[in-house]
This record gives C-alpha cells, structure tokens and sequence, in this order.
C-alpha cells in the first residue's frame, strides 16, 4: 500500500499554506472587480455619513436626554457608530461567508474544491478568511470615519474591544457554517443566516439599546451575539461606556465564549452530516 | 503481476427519491428510484487506459463522482492505490488526478499560474518546487505562452489543456478524466490525447477516461468499459469485443444490376450468409466464411463481378451490437 502525501507537511505548517492560499484566491478575486470592490465600499460608509445626520437630529429632538440619555453614554453617534462597524465586522462570519460558499457552488467551482486532499470541515474557515480580512479592514475604517465626524472613543479600551470582536466574529462563524450546512443541500436558500441576520439587525441592539425593545421580546436580543459583541464594545470603547445599561464586558465575553462553545460542535457535526447526506444522496457540487 | 491502482468491486448506486423535506429545499424531479450503477467490478493496473464509454445516463459520471469522492455507494467498493474510496477519501484525493467534464472548475478570473499554483498549495506541493512545477506543466500542455491570461481569456482547448495540467501538476498515480475533450475542436482533441498517451507512459500512471468519441476511443486502443444503463456490458481490450462481436462484411460489386440481382438469389440459398442489395450492382453480405468461400458460393457469377471488398465494423455499430444484445438479455432476464 502506498503511504498517502498529505503528512509531506507538518499539521500546523498545513494549515498556514492552506489559509495563505485561500487568502490568495480571496484577494485576486477582489481585485478582479476593481469598480465593485470601491463602490460597495462606499456605499457602507454612506451608512455612518446617514447615522450622524440621524444622529444629529435625534440629539436636537432631545430623543436621548435624561434617562434615555444615560442608555446612550450621551453621545448617540459614537453609540450608533460602535454598532454600524461592529456589523461590518460580524459580517464576515454570516453573511460574507454565505455568499463565499453560494458563489462557489453557483460558478463551479465548489465541487473540485470537494476533490481536492483538504478535510471538508476546513472549506468555511478557508473561504471565511478573506472576507474575515476585508471586514476587519472596513470596520476599522469606519471607526477611523466616526472620528473625523465627532465620535470620541477611549482607546484605552481597544485590547479588549480587539478580544470581543474576535469572539463575536468566532461566535457569528460558528453560525455561518450552520447555515453552510443547509447551503449545500439547499444550493441558495439560507434559512439560518436570513433569520438571524433579520433578528440581529432588528434586535441585536445596532442603532437602539436592548432596554428599548418590550420585555417581551427582549429575549431575542440575548440570544444573539450582536448583541454581546456590541454592547460590550461600547462599554469599553465609549468615554461614559459604564454607565451604560446591558451586557457588562464579562458577562460579553463569557456569553460569547459559551457561545462558541457551544455553537461549534454542533455546526460542524451539521456540516459533517449534511456534506454525509449530500454525498449519499448526489447533491454535492451540483446546483 | 501488475499492481491494480483502481480497484471496483460490485460498486452498485442507486438514488433513492428525495424525501419530501429535502424538496422544500431545492426542486427534484426523482419520484421513483434510479439504479445508476448496478454490480460494476474491473481493475485499472498502472500504465493502462481504462475507457468508459456508454450512452448517456450510462453511468459514467457516477462512477467518476464514486471514485473522487463526491458520492457514496449504496453497496460495493472502490479502492485507488488500496485506499477505500467513500472510507479514505481524504488520502484518495492526494492521490487522484482529476479532470472534470465543465471547465467552470477552474477560477476563470485567476491566471493558468494562479489557477495551477491554489492548486499545487492544496496538493502540498512545496513552495520551493511550485514555481518550477507550475512552469513545468504548462510548457507540457503547451500553455507556456499563457501563463499569465486569465481563464476567461482561454479558448475551450486552452481550457481543456489547463484542466489537465492541473490535474497532473501533484504527480498523481491515478487519473481520472471526465469526457477531457467534449468542448475541443476534433484536432485539440487529438493532440490532448497524444500527450496523454506520452504521459501514461513515462510516468505509468493509471488512467480512467470517458468519452463520447468513437475516434478516440479507438485511437486509444486500450481496455474499455462499456456500461449500459449502470450495467457492465464489456470489460477488455477492443480488440476481444471485436473478436466476439464483429462479423466480416464484404461488399461485392457487379456490372450490372441484374447480375447482382442473380448473385443474392443465390446467397438466399446459403445458409452462411445474409445478403442484401447495399446499391442497384452492389451486395454488402455478412458472413463468417473467408471471402475465398464466397467467391466459391458466387462461382457461376464471377465473371460479374468488378470489385470485391472486405470491411471491418464500424466501432459504432459495434458498440450498438453490443448493447443490443444486452438489452435483449435483460429483458430475457425479467421476463
């Protein structure tokens, strides 16, 4: 029997060449569409020139004073733009990662990546990585555009801002490759990341504190990592961040590590039951 | 004894019908279900081409997609270099070539380099070496001068010739080419398939390919699969199809057509042959005798005749006798 050639490479060494190749592909088909990759990008920060109109206009109709105020850390556009570039970020793990895998099985090229000598559970860590890359890249240009537009941070908080976001882009991954999980038999719909992604716009307290919404629906707030990731972001990157109401930064980041604890098993024996399922039944690499 | 690199044994697939939580999914026209591959065993020893020829919904791609992975059996097994195709696929894969059919594999927005290079890094090839290796192949499919194009900017033989540098670029020891030149003018095809035969030999690498082609497939003039609706109807070289299936064909032309007309009347006696009238003076008769016996049999109409000549059978009626016979033994078989 002839030994296979995959342990040519060590385990780790394995990994980096893989995530450097997918990083690769990630870039040139970036640069491939030039005019695309600038004006989507344009468009997103459009949406934090939108905020600080709104949020000019919520400030003078003293929408955010007193009480409300204090729900707010008083500044409603440092508050909006902390959640607008935390989205940018968490995007990466959902929304980007789902149009990563849709692109490849829609253009062809998902099934010769199944062909290839790389474990199948690797393939949304691989495809996630680039866009991974360009959201961090975007949200910190965003925060970079609040601050020429008034927002004002403490950046003493920015190691632990760097500690919830990764966890909030792990965790928000982790429901990425659930969705993945239902692509691959369902070629275009994504139920998962459409309800979720509907659910942390809506109530992952983006633009409003989860104290706005009714008692009653407030649990969806919780169930979502937005909502940990933005609001323990918040509390560390806004001047009068304890004061406001919400998650603490501990209670974030230990939501958000349970989270990932929990979430990841279960989404990659998904995967792995779905790519089974798929195989068995003659759907993988069709579309 | 030459090693088997691909080994099949009772490899049966069917697809059940999508059950009816999946259809909510994405639509399927499966209702009742397909028996693609029915009880196929053969072996592909190493410097051998093994072509899979069959009509369409034969098989073939099953086959291919079992074999790379992408499918598991519902019984059987396959095993490439003693690894177990649905059980190891993970080491099968480091060791197969492949080919598919639709050139939409390739990242058609990344260059031939960049398109062999994500590859040679998925395949482990070492950084080092990639670069040499990458201008390696190319030169071999001749895509030297479009090392730096993008796939969109390929012809479908520029395609094709990539395909196939990709899939040798890791060195496989088994090769798996899904019709390689269904998209390529018939002289790309032929030379694709020169540089194939070059490469099988040097590197005695084991082949699987399939192909619509008749020319081809004789051109290759190896072992042949021939698989009918899931079914092995053949397994050898052309050559003992032949033997078994060919009956010789002469066609004998006369000076008139009434002495062709003579000449069948007395064929119609023979019970070593069947005749019939091909042209108004010719006579295509099919037999087993020499054509010295049916010159004997024609002895009163010989001066009659201008030309006489032997033909073989075309490989496509070959292959059509073929399956012919398998299907009138099926149905024998259920009724």
């Amino acid at each position: 029997m002839t030994s296979p050639r995959i342990p040519v490479l060590s385990s780790a060494h394995r990994i980096f060449v893989l995530s450097r190749a997918f990083l690769r592909i990630g870039i040139i088909e970036v640069i491939s569409y030039p005019m695309g990759f600038v004006t989507n990008q344009l468009a997103s920060f459009g949406t934090i020139v939108l905020f600080y109109f709104v949020s000019g206009f919520v400030d003078k109709g003293g929408a955010f004073s007193g009480d409300a105020g204090a729900k707010v850390g008083y500044d409603y556009f440092t508050f909006v733009a902390i959640g607008y570039a935390s989205v940018r970020f968490l995007a990466a793990g959902l929304k980007d990662l789902s149009i990563q895998f849709q692109n490849a099985i829609q253009a062809g090229y998902f099934e010769m990546l199944l062909v290839e000598p790389i474990h199948w559970h690797f393939l949304p860590v691989g495809l996630v990585q680039w866009p991974t890359l360009q959201a961090a890249s975007m949200g910190t240009l965003t925060f970079a555009l609040s601050i020429t537009m008034g927002a004002s941070y403490a950046f003493s908080g920015i190691p632990s801002a760097i500690l919830l976001l990764a966890l909030g882009v792990l965790a928000t991954l982790a429901i990425g490759i659930l969705a993945s999980s239902i692509k691959i038999l369902s070629k275009r719909s994504d139920p998962i990341a459409t309800i979720y992604q509907m659910a942390a716009t809506t109530f992952g307290a983006v633009v409003v504190p989860v104290e706005h919404f009714p008692e009653q629906v407030r649990w969806i707030s919780y169930l979502l990592p937005h909502t940990y990731t933005i609001s323990g972001l918040r509390r560390v990157l806004m001047p009068q961040g304890d004061q406001l109401t919400g998650p603490t930064v501990s209670e974030s980041i230990f939501a958000l590590t349970a989270f990932c604890l929990i979430l990841y098993p279960i989404a990659f024996w998904m995967f792995g039951r779905s790519l089974s399922y798929a195989r068995k039944a003659g759907l993988l690499g069709g579309y | 004894m030459k090693n088997a690199k691909v080994l099949i044994r009772n490899l049966t697939k069917t697809y059940e019908p999508a059950p009816l939580w999946s259809r909510f999914l994405v639509r399927t026209s499966s209702k009742e279900p397909i028996h693609a591959l029915t009880d196929i065993s053969f072996d592909v020893n190493s410097g051998e081409i093994c072509v899979i020829v069959g009509p369409n919904g034969a098989g073939k791609s099953t086959l291919f997609r079992i074999l790379t992975g992408l499918i598991t059996p519902t019984s059987g097994y396959a095993t490439i270099e003693g690894f177990d195709v649905t059980q190891e696929s993970f080491h099968t894969r480091s060791t197969i070539g492949f080919m598919p059919a639709d050139d939409r594999s390739l990242w058609l927005r990344l260059t031939c380099a960049e398109n062999l290079a994500f590859h040679g890094r998925l395949q482990s090839i070492p950084e080092k070496q990639l670069e040499k290796r990458i201008r390696e192949y190319l030169a071999l499919v001749d895509l030297e001068h479009a090392t730096h194009r993008v796939g969109f900017a390929l012809s479908a033989g520029m395609r094709a010739r990539l395909q196939l540098a990709r899939a040798l670029i890791h060195r496989p020891t088994v090769l798996i080419l899904d019709e390689p030149t269904g998209t390529i003018d018939p002289v790309g095809a032929y030379q694709l398939l020169q540089l194939l035969q070059k490469i099988v030999k040097e590197e005695e690498i084991a082949v699987l390919i399939s192909s619509h082609r008749l020319e081809e497939i004789e051109s290759l003039d190896d072992n042949v699969a021939l698989l009918d609706k899931g079914r092995l109807v053949h397994w050898g070289d052309l050559a003992s199809l032949r033997r078994i299936w060919t009956v010789p064909r002469i066609d004998a032309s006369f000076d008139s057509a009434t002495a062709a007309e003579a000449a069948l009347a007395t064929l119609a006696l023979s019970t070593d042959c069947s005749a019939q009238q091909s042209a108004p003076d010719t006579l295509t008769v099919t037999t087993k005798v020499s054509v010295g016996a049916l010159l004997h049999l024609l002895h009163d109409h010989q001066s009659h005749i201008t030309s006489i000549q032997e033909s073989q059978m075309s490989l496509r009626e070959l292959i059509n006798q073929k399956l012919q016979a398998a299907e009138i033994e099926r149905q024998e078989t259920h009724l």
